[in-house]
């Protein structure tokens, strides 16, 4: 007995030496030679550092590439799986397109920021030893705050006022046309304040809507992810491209008249931006590194520029003007910040801070004991991804907030705690920033299930209703004088909530949600492409129906643990996708709802998800463009479809319309870049095949 | 055997379909044999043959005829083995037989399971990234089941799968959507393409779960041992 002992402490021993020993000699012999690590470190920076940021730490749908995040994910998994899973899927929608030099380069790298040893041995492709077993997530060379690939240098690219030119006969913006806009303007985000997107001009119709015709394009710039509302006065579309760029074109003619390409140049796949504003003689644009500028609309010039935050923070909501102040939301939350992600007003005139609202509730402050005890610096998330929408009767302006970063709770370690003001509907008073009320939609939420779109302001009768819905797919009716609830509809299938609670709005998490644990698959339908994304709705006023682009699909998500620490956090999650049981694999649905009593009147799917908002008008007439390049005409009341088009890439952004010298004209972009709306159906979609180019701008128009 | 019966089918195909099972419209069915026994299940249509116009039928074998087939919801009843055979003069004696075997088998299960509710699934891939993706992507399948008391009775088919199957389970969840246990084993073609059948006897707690969409099918392969496509049943005609 005490012999089998011995022998099998032995053997034991004896095998605990053979491993200590290769892994041993892996340490000593390194994985991967310096020079690869090196050139990784430039492939990076081109190809990765968009997305999973210079310092590796990840944000949105993009995972964490060094620490804690990728121990969890990929540690206990042989190395070719990681590196098959980066071949296969990198860089986003050009996936196998780098050499096998430079993905095992890249590989290098990743070994190198994640504490691996160099030696003389060469990584390849064909390795198969265990991540975990040499690299510990301790920040090497390459890895750790700053110490990643954001040196690498930009490519090279003109800045400042690049076109001169002038706009004649402009007309200053007023708060009056703000609040009444002239007919065939497109003045602001959603046109009018209160978020409709829907135009009174009824020239394109029913009867004539299959004659409608390009009348001319405009190639936009390409890099970085656009979608774009073309703002229109006065003549001029004022343009929002990538790389933080404002061009004013001629809208008779598509002519440039000027062009601004404030910059910095766009690495980041996600983060357009989404609108611009007007006011006076200026245009207003929040850019990706978190900056708001004004510019003379007659000729591009700066006239001020102020700083909302610093990256990776950044803005692509576009922004409100109300009483000539300018307000701003804040995305880029993901990562643990000493300054927490916040709304703020600045003035139209100077640029100067007039307010601030923190969106992720501040300890001391009201609503801040709602974080389980985290300090403010672990207060993650809180992204207002839409600018807000007002109502000027009661001089409330509406903000939606995304959920709470890190995504899934037990990563973020709030427990059962509600985070506000996650995944909110605020009501602030602009002039102040003062909160009136608030009603969170789902508290603690764990899905990247943001409520962070579009707030859409609708009076039935004498009631004044807020109508919003967001990625589960919950189309929500509060009152917007008080914030109580109304009512509810469901309109895609979700199965993470157990119980919706039709009369009281409460909803029930399903029991494995509330019991998880970091390491854990579960199951999330709809995923974080909702539902319902930023591409936002349509409220067709005559007939009373929202028209919602909808999407379908869900996610298995694995919560990873964080480093809480500044610079930490992030979304912490892999994602695997399934298609959302009993769709027959369609991943889009455009649905229309009777506002007054929730009714769906119609609906129908189509296996490419809609990536563009709806715009309905007084013609009839509904427009939706989709990942797989098709933009349509819809009937309003049927559904049907009566016109459709197919353009160069998927048709993405927001479609507007505007009438010159009497003609009525639409306006639509297709556009590349963008998180899970993207990301998913260009995983799922087997068959649709996308140019790697193809940001533009279409101009559509009934024959002269 | 199969092509043979595809070709046909193809060359005569409204004509056979009339002349054969004495009917109008469409409905896909599968026949199989193994080891000379006749095994059938009805499979998209089953449990509704006496409310729809649909009739599909499977046996397990490593022979598999595929033939179009339907029954009209006026002449269902007149699908025995006599109308089926009446009109195939063209085939086989062999093949003859199959028809002849599926068809007595059909009218001995026609009366069960014609009581029972029906549900059906389409198959789906299971959840896939990058690593897994090519793996599984394409591959798709469909399964009609009927509860019969407490017993599921399940049929199905599945192909384009990048490896031949392994398994295939009922497997029970939490809701629509979330992976569960498996309840019950399934026969499976290991091949693949081809189809599943068995039955499986639940407990009242798994039929209300049943009734809640919260059992699926799961079918693994070779290349994806923990799930290769998955499908929940839901009510057909849902």
């Amino acid at each position: 007995m005490i012999m089998s002992f011995i022998g099998k402490s032995f053997g034991g021993v004896a095998t605990l030496l053979i491993l200590g020993s290769s892994y041993a000699f892996a340490q000593d012999a390194g994985v991967y030679t310096e020079a690869q690590a090196t050139a990784g470190r430039a492939v990076y920076a081109a190809s990765c550092a968009g997305c999973h940021r210079p310092n590796l730490v990840g944000g949105g749908d993009a995972p964490p590439l060094v620490g804690a995040g990728i121990m969890s994910a990929w540690g206990d998994h042989p190395i070719a799986e990681l590196y098959a899973a980066i071949v296969n899927s990198m860089p986003p929608g050009a996936a196998g397109s780098l050499s096998d030099e430079q993905y095992t380069n890249v590989m290098a790298f990743l070994l190198q920021a994640n504490g691996a040893k160099a030696g003389t041995n060469p990584y390849t492709k064909t390795a198969t030893f265990r991540f975990g077993n040499v690299a510990t997530g301790a920040g090497g060379p390459g890895g750790g705050e700053g110490g990643g690939a954001s040196a690498a240098a930009s490519p090279y690219a003109p800045k400042g006022l690049t076109v001169n030119g002038s706009v004649k006969d402009y007309v200053d913006v007023t708060d009056e046309m703000l609040t009444h806009p002239p007919d065939g303007d497109w003045l602001m985000y959603r046109r009018i304040y209160q978020g409709w997107s829907y135009s009174p001009l009824k020239q394109i119709n029913t009867s004539n809507i299959k004659q409608l015709q390009l009348k001319w394009a405009w190639s936009m710039n390409e890099g970085g992810a656009s979608e774009v509302t073309p703002i229109v006065h006065a003549g001029v579309i004022f343009l929002s491209n990538t790389s933080n760029t404002v061009q004013a074109l001629n809208a008779r003619t598509g002519e440039l008249i000027w062009e601004n390409r404030m910059g910095p140049v766009s690495k980041v796949s996600y983060g357009a931006t989404r609108s611009l504003g007007l006011y006076g003689g200026n245009v207003y644009v929040a850019t990706t590194d978190a900056k708001l500028h004004a510019l003379d609309a007659r000729t591009g010039k700066v006239v001020w520029e102020s700083v909302i935050d610093v990256p990776p923070k950044g803005e692509t909501g576009g922004v409100i003007i109300i009483h000539g102040k300018v307000l701003v939301g804040m995305m880029g939350c993901d990562n643990y910040s000493a300054t927490n992600c916040f709304i703020s007003a600045y003035d139209a005139k100077t640029g100067a801070r007039d307010w601030i609202f923190h969106t992720t509730a501040l300890e001391g402050e009201p609503g801040g004991d709602t974080w389980n005890g985290l300090p403010n610096l672990n207060r993650g998330g809180g992204d207002t991804w839409i600018a807000g929408t007002y109502d000027p009767d009661l001089n409330t302006t509406y903000w939606g907030v995304a959920q709470t970063k890190p995504w899934m709770r037990a990563s973020r370690k709030s427990g059962d705690a509600s985070t506000l003001y996650s995944t909110s509907t605020l009501a602030l008073d602009p002039d102040t920033g003062k909160l009136k009320w608030y009603f969170q939609h789902m508290p603690g939420e764990s899905f990247d299930l943001d409520e962070a779109f579009e707030r859409v302001l609708i009076d039935h009768g004498g009631q004044k209703t807020l109508m919003t819905i967001g990625k589960p797919g919950i189309l929500w009716k509060l009152d917007r004088v008080t914030g109580k609830f109304l009512s509810l509809k469901e309109t895609i299938f979700q199965n993470v909530f157990s119980g919706v609670d039709e009369k009281t709005g409460v909803l029930t998490y399903r029991q494995d949600i509330l019991d998880q644990k970091t390491g854990q698959w579960l199951s999330s339908c709809p995923g974080p492409e909702g539902g319902h994304n930023w591409m936002a709705v349509s409220y067709n006023q005559p007939t009373d129906l929202m028209i919602i682009p909808l999407s379908q699909s869900c996610v298995m998500m694995q919560g990873h643990d964080v480093d809480m620490k500044l610079g930490g956090g992030g979304t912490a999650a892999s994602q695997k996708f399934f298609f959302t049981p009993g769709t027959h694999r369609n991943m889009g649905k455009l649905a229309a709802y009777r506002t007054s009593d929730m009714k769906e009147i119609w609906s129908w799917q189509q296996r490419s998800p809609f990536l563009t908002a709806a715009l309905s008008s007084a013609g009839g007439v509904a427009f939706i463009g989709d990942f797989d390049r098709v933009f349509k005409a819809v009937d309003v009341k049927t559904g049907k479809i009566l016109w459709q088009t197919r353009l160069g890439n998927t048709v993405q952004g927001y479609p507007v319309t505007f009438s010159l010298d009497g003609k009525q004209y639409i306006a639509v972009a297709s556009g590349l870049g963008g998180g899970s709306p993207v990301r998913k159906p260009s995983m799922m979609l087997d068959e649709v095949h996308r140019p790697v180019t193809g940001n533009q701008l279409y101009v559509f128009g009934l024959p002269d | 055997l199969y092509r043979s019966i595809v070709e046909h089918k193809r060359a005569h195909s409204a004509k056979w379909r009339r002349r054969t099972l004495g009917v109008a419209d469409e409905n896909e069915a599968s026949v199989s044999l193994t080891g000379g026994i006749v095994f059938a299940n009805l499979a998209r249509a089953s449990g509704r043959l006496f409310d729809d116009e649909s009739l599909s039928f499977y046996k397990m074998a490593s022979i598999k005829i595929s033939a179009l087939a339907s029954v009209d919801r006026r002449e269902r009843h007149a699908a025995s083995s006599q109308t089926a055979c009446a009109g195939m003069g063209g085939i086989s004696m062999l093949r003859r037989s199959f028809f002849m075997g599926a068809a007595v088998v059909l009218l001995l299960t026609t009366p069960v399971l014609a009581a029972g509710q029906a549900f059906m699934a389409e198959l789906d891939p299971v959840p896939f990234d990058a690593s897994n993706r090519a793996k599984v992507i394409n591959a798709e399948g469909t399964v009609s089941a009927v509860l019969d008391g407490n017993t599921l009775r399940i049929s199905g088919n599945f192909s384009k799968l990048t490896s031949p199957a392994t398994d295939a389970s009922l497997r029970l969840s939490a809701a629509m959507g979330v992976p569960g246990d498996a309840i019950g084993k399934l026969s499976v073609a290991h091949d693949k393409e081809g189809t599943i059948s068995g039955s499986v006897a639940l407990n009242d707690a798994q039929v209300a779960a049943l009734k809640k969409q919260s059992l699926y099918i799961r079918i693994d392969s070779e290349k994806a041992p923990d799930g290769h496509l998955q499908g929940w049943l839901e009510p057909k005609g849902k």
